[in-house]
């Protein structure tokens, strides 16, 4: 074992040099077949050099399930090695009952005339791979990338959380928006956690997906395809590619970008998908049966969404309320914030006393979501106990006092209050009574004569004010 | 065109505009500083600062109109990326305007993930950006109001 084998003169001489040295090297000609293994290479291996040469090597799997075959395929550079001329690979070759190779670093190069070219690949100690600044800057950018998604989706869970019917129905939609890839709408008050719910889903639903993300009100249909120009641009390159357009506002959106955007969805049909949020402001946000419903009605304040996108957005809904119709929920998510705030390190306080609380749940969250999640921040920041107190909590929060309840209700005059007072006894009698008037006279001490008067007396009352 | 929010209506409101240009150079910081009253009229002041590349570019905490230019390159990326991340985190109501010549398709798709105006290649570009202050101040002014 270790003899270094060459099966062509033009490489003698080079295998003559790497003789003298352990050094693990091997050469792979234009055919993909393997034609020089070191000694070095051999002894790293575990297998005789001679059982390698003449043997496939190419990326991919291996010709049989024979070691050779397997420890040759091993070898062979990374996909893509054909049009770059350089790879970087860490190997791990299999096994054997015998022999357990480690892994090592390799570097491939490709030398000659591309319809005579060898491939050589050497294995060594190298300390370049991570200083290549493309390589190293994608990592890096991958890394904060994740990060910031990862953010994103923590906060859109718990924007979402919380026990409230409103909550569980967006819980509910959430669930179904994460498990397929189809356009998607998000109609949130302003400031309900709506991109972070957007990232989340996208996670979900198209994992390492591209998405761009684009602000609806500062585009016009020219601005939209060129902020949209490297996305499209790879759709075009492969018929294999996916992407996401992650529209915020898409009510305050121009009507011609919203046109715009809706003929590069029908362009990359199945394709390129559409994640909008809606900010709904000062509306009564009820759970529609149809999507004209959700169109906002004054269209001076909240915008218009053409049908054409509306459609398209009739796929997935998911429809947050805002904070004041969730009451209930919002010491829970004022909790989960908490908990995320202490998680990084950000905050000594533990708990939400219960003034603060009361004060919270008091609070109408004009901003919703995030609001609260900038007043949990704060009262962190401002804590020094274990609890976070009234006066951790920003000014306009502990100071706000809910406006007296207005006293709408006109007083009636005493008569017909008591006329209505007896209308519902005597209503309650009678059912009590299975519509006996015999029976509902006695329940009510009085003779059923006059009972059938009082009957009377209201019937004609009624009668009345009907007409 | 079409804007549901008519931009004329909500520019009253918005009378100053504050810019920090990031760059290695001066070559954005003056470019801005001859445009920046073409892009939205005489009625609105801008406030033109420069952010040394050098330094760790702090958040500015500001309340206004706050446009924040980056000039990217191969060099300044990464960093570049941390800094509109924060400030995406803390300053979500600011616009964030990428100027980049040198960078690859696959890291400005990267970069579209995150909240950004528009990129830029060269300063003459800055006149495209007319609709997209246009569009910020309306939407500065509905939160304003």
């Amino acid at each position: 074992m270790g003899r270094p084998m060459a099966d062509s003169t033009k490489i003698r001489r080079f295998a003559r040099l790497l003789e003298q040295d352990s050094a693990v090297v091997w050469v792979i000609n234009h055919q993909g077949v393997l034609v020089f293994v070191s000694g070095g290479c051999a002894a790293w291996l575990g297998i005789e050099g001679d059982q390698l040469i003449g043997r496939r090597s190419r990326a991919g799997t291996a010709v049989s399930d024979e070691t050779a075959d397997r420890l040759a395929a091993c070898l062979s550079p990374p996909p893509g090695f054909e049009r770059r001329g350089t790879a970087s690979l860490r190997i791990q070759p299999p096994a054997s009952k015998s022999h357990r190779p480690t892994p090592r670093e390799v570097r491939y190069v490709r030398v000659g005339a591309s319809d005579s070219a060898f491939t050589i690949g050497v294995a060594g100690l190298f300390d370049d791979r991570h200083e290549e600044p493309e390589i190293q800057d994608a990592v890096a950018i991958r890394q904060r990338l994740d990060l910031w998604r990862q953010k994103h989706s923590i906060l859109g869970a718990i924007a979402t959380i919380g026990e409230t019917p409103a909550a569980k129905r967006v819980q509910r939609r959430i669930k179904v928006a994460g498990s397929v890839r189809t356009h998607l709408g998000i109609f949130q008050p302003p400031g309900g956690g709506g991109e972070s719910i957007a990232i989340k889903l996208h996670q979900e639903s198209a994992p390492g997906e591209p998405f761009i993300q684009i602000d609806g009100p500062l585009m016009d249909p020219e601005l939209l395809d060129s902020a949209l120009m490297p996305l499209l641009n790879r759709l075009s390159d492969s018929e294999k590619s996916l992407g996401t357009v992650l529209l915020k506002e898409i009510s305050h959106t121009s009507v011609d970008s919203q046109r715009r955007l809706d003929s590069l969805l029908a362009s990359f049909p199945d394709r390129l998908r559409l994640i909008a949020i809606a900010d709904l402001r000062d509306q009564e946000i009820a759970y529609p049966t149809n999507s004209e419903d959700l169109i906002p009605r004054d269209e001076q304040t909240s915008g218009i969404i053409v049908p054409e996108l509306m459609d398209r957005l009739d796929s997935v809904q998911v429809i947050c309320q805002p904070l004041s119709r969730r009451v209930n929920d919002i010491h829970l998510i004022a909790g989960a914030l908490l908990d995320r705030q202490q998680a990084s390190g950000q905050s000594t306080a533990e708990r939400i006393s219960r003034p603060a609380l009361d004060a919270m749940v008091n609070y109408p969250w004009p901003r919703n979501f995030s609001e609260l999640e900038d007043a949990i921040i704060h009262a962190c920041r401002t804590a020094v106990s274990e609890s976070i107190r009234l006066e951790d909590l920003p000014l306009s929060i502990r100071s706000y006092r809910s406006p007296a309840p207005k006293n709408t209700i006109k007083p009636l005059p005493l008569d017909d209050a008591l006329a209505l007072h007896e209308q519902q006894l005597l209503t309650e009698a009678m059912e009590q009574a299975g519509g006996n008037r015999s029976e509902a006279a006695r329940q009510l001490g009085i003779s059923r004569s006059r009972l059938i008067r009082k009957l009377d007396q209201d019937s004609n009352r009624e009668g009345r004010s009907s007409t | 065109m079409t804007r549901p929010d008519s931009s004329s209506a909500a520019l009253p409101t918005i009378q100053s505009i504050r810019w920090i240009i990031s760059e290695p150079e001066d070559r954005w910081f003056y470019a801005v500083r001859r445009f920046c009253s073409d892009l939205t009229g005489d009625s609105v002041q801008h406030l033109v600062e420069r952010c040394p590349a050098e330094t760790n570019h702090p958040i500015i905490k500001d309340d206004s109109a706050l446009v924040l230019l980056w000039e990217v390159n191969r060099g300044n990326l990464v960093d570049c990326l941390d800094q509109i991340i924060a400030n995406s985190w803390a300053l979500p109501n600011c616009l964030q305007m990428v100027a980049c010549s040198e960078i690859s398709s696959s890291q400005r798709l990267s970069l579209s993930q995150l909240q950004i105006g528009c990129f830029l290649s060269k300063p003459e570009e800055l006149a495209k950006c007319e609709p997209i202050l246009h569009g910020y101040f309306a939407k500065i002014g509905r939160l304003l109001n």
